[in-house]
Formats: C-alpha cells, sequence, structure tokens
C-alpha cells in the first residue's frame, strides 16, 4: 500500500508539473497580469480528497518549488507560496466543516488564493492602488476554482470506483 | 493474521464508507449560489470602483517601497526613466494622457503587459521592482 502511495504521490507531483507548464503556455489576459487558471491545483485536489492534509501539503510545496524553479524565479516562488498557503488553508478548513463538495472546496481555494496573493501584494507595495484588481482576481478565483473543481470531482469519482 | 486484515477491509464496509463521502462528490445548488454571489459582489465592487474613480487623472504618481519618488502630468507627454538601487530599470511613457510601461528589466514583466491607464486610482504595478504608478488627481499641477 505504501509503495503504491509513493507511486501515485509521484504521478500526482508529475500532473501538477505539467499542468504548471501547460498554464504557462495559456496566456489569460484580463487586462491585468497575473490571473492564472490554477489547474495545477487540480493535483493538490486530488491528493486532498484521496489521501490527506499531509500528503497534500508536501505535494503543494514540491510542485511550487519545482516549477517556481523551471518555469519561473525566487520571487514567483515566493509569491505562489503566498497564495498556495492562503488557498491551502481555506480549502483544509472547508473540507473539514463539510459544507461543500469537491466544487466548493475547489472554489474557496481559488478565491483565498487570490485574495491571499492580493494582500501580500498590498503589503510589499503598501499602495491601497492594487485593491482595485480585488473584484477581478475575486471572480477569476471563484470561476477558475470552480470549474477546476468540477474536473476535480469527476476525477475522484472515477478515481474512487477504479481502485481498491 | 490474514483474516483479521480481510475482515477490516470486508466489502459492506467500505461501501457504507463510500456512501458517506458520496456527498463530497455532488455539485449542489449550494455551489452555484456561492459562485453567483461572488461573482455579484465583484461585479458590484467593480461598479462601485469605477463609479468613484471613472475620471479621468491629471498626473501619474510613481513610487518605491511605498515611498512617492515623482509625479508627472498627463498632459506632457514624456518618457521616464526608473533605476533602482540594485540596478533594474522600468521605463513609464506617458502619451495622449495614458501612462504606459514600455520596458521592464524584472524576472516577469508582468507590468509591461498591463494595458494603459488614464482614469483616477488606476495603477501599473511592478512587483519585482516594486514600483507603483498610479493616476490621480492633478493637485500637483494646477
Amino acid at each position: 500500500m505504501k509503495i503504491k502511495k509513493t507511486a501515485f504521490m509521484g504521478l500526482f507531483l508529475a500532473i501538477a508539473l505539467i499542468l504548471s507548464y501547460v498554464e504557462t503556455l495559456i496566456p489569460l489576459s484580463l487586462g491585468i497580469p497575473g490571473i492564472k487558471l490554477g489547474l495545477a491545483n487540480l493535483a493538490v485536489v486530488l491528493a486532498l480528497y484521496e489521501y490527506g492534509w499531509t500528503e497534500a501539503l508536501l505535494l503543494n510545496m514540491m510542485r511550487i518549488l519545482l516549477s517556481g524553479f523551471l518555469f519561473g524565479n525566487p520571487f514567483t516562488i515566493l509569491y505562489s507560496m503566498a497564495g498556495a498557503a492562503g488557498s491551502f488553508l481555506a480549502m483544509l478548513l472547508f473540507k473539514k466543516v463539510g459544507w461543500f463538495s469537491v466544487t466548493g472546496v475547489s472554489m474557496v481555494g481559488g478565491i483565498c488564493h487570490n485574495v491571499s496573493q492580493l494582500m501580500v501584494a498590498f503589503w510589499v507595495l503598501e499602495t491601497t492602488g492594487i485593491f482595485f484588481y480585488a473584484p477581478v482576481l475575486l471572480a477569476a478565483g471563484a470561476v477558475t476554482g470552480f470549474f477546476n473543481g468540477r474536473l476535480a470531482e469527476e476525477v475522484v469519482k472515477y478515481w474512487r470506483k477504479q481502485t481498491i | 493474521m490474514n483474516g483479521k486484515i480481510l475482515e477490516k477491509s470486508w466489502l459492506p464496509q467500505k461501501a457504507e464508507k463510500d456512501d458517506k463521502k458520496s456527498s463530497e462528490l455532488k455539485t449542489g445548488r449550494k455551489e452555484y449560489f456561492v459562485l453567483a454571489g461572488i461573482l455579484l459582489l465583484a461585479l458590484v465592487c467593480w461598479e462601485g470602483l469605477f463609479w468613484k474613480y471613472a475620471n479621468p487623472g491629471g498626473q501619474v504618481v510613481v513610487s518605491r517601497n511605498g515611498e512617492q519618488i515623482g509625479s508627472y502630468s498627463l498632459k506632457k507627454d514624456q518618457k521616464l526613466l526608473f533605476t533602482n538601487q540594485k540596478g533594474g530599470r522600468n521605463i513609464l511613457v506617458i502619451q495622449d494622457g495614458q501612462v504606459s510601461m514600455k520596458m521592464a528589466d524584472c524576472p516577469d514583466g508582468l507590468c509591461v503587459k498591463h494595458k494603459p491607464i488614464s482614469a483616477i486610482g488606476e495603477s501599473i504595478i511592478c512587483l519585482p521592482h516594486r514600483l507603483v504608478a498610479e493616476v490621480t488627481d492633478a493637485i500637483d499641477h494646477p
């Protein structure tokens, strides 16, 4: 069982990295920079539902570090860490409370990812002008999180049917 | 030993566990309502911001690390070069009352992709260089 888990964790990490790469190929321009599809979060949600929070956290950290070194720079790593931390905590909380399905949890994650990045940007830049971005980031986080969640839900459903 | 392990993972038990968890796997009305609510909230904020700020600005205020380092009138077309302590450069261009970031040698270069700004409250931000260009009213340039 442990070996199987190790193998699947490796697979999840590979999926997360590939999705991070796919993300860099799809430019999403809404007038303001920095909006992403958040596809890599799919793998994190999968790990969260299949294994638990420690595994998902590990996966998340590895994903950010590796994709940061591969496609970004130390600065983006720090920035992604902030977003991931907020998003992960929120997803954990909402999964525990149990109000939402996978879709809802992922949606909350998407929103909190953007909100915490906005907070960090505010903290770094000390300008209130940055909150001009808030509505767009809020909506984008909700929409991308929602659709990623729908996707994750289907995958988890299929997953649970297939594996013993 | 073997019997025990088998007993634990006996089929009926697993099915029951799956049933309990199946509600996680169904997108209900709740999620749609929350999504709609968030979108509505975002729209209201967006409109509110525009209601407040959709006036053409008079000047662009540039600051680094939260400290103002200069303000420039939007009426005068000009090219501005900003260099930080580490040699990171940004070129800001003011043309026809619109401000845009022409060049930045920061790692991500996101600010260059930002659309030109001209209304009060709008800003272009270069996060790696901690440079902010914000359009404000023209108090400093009467």
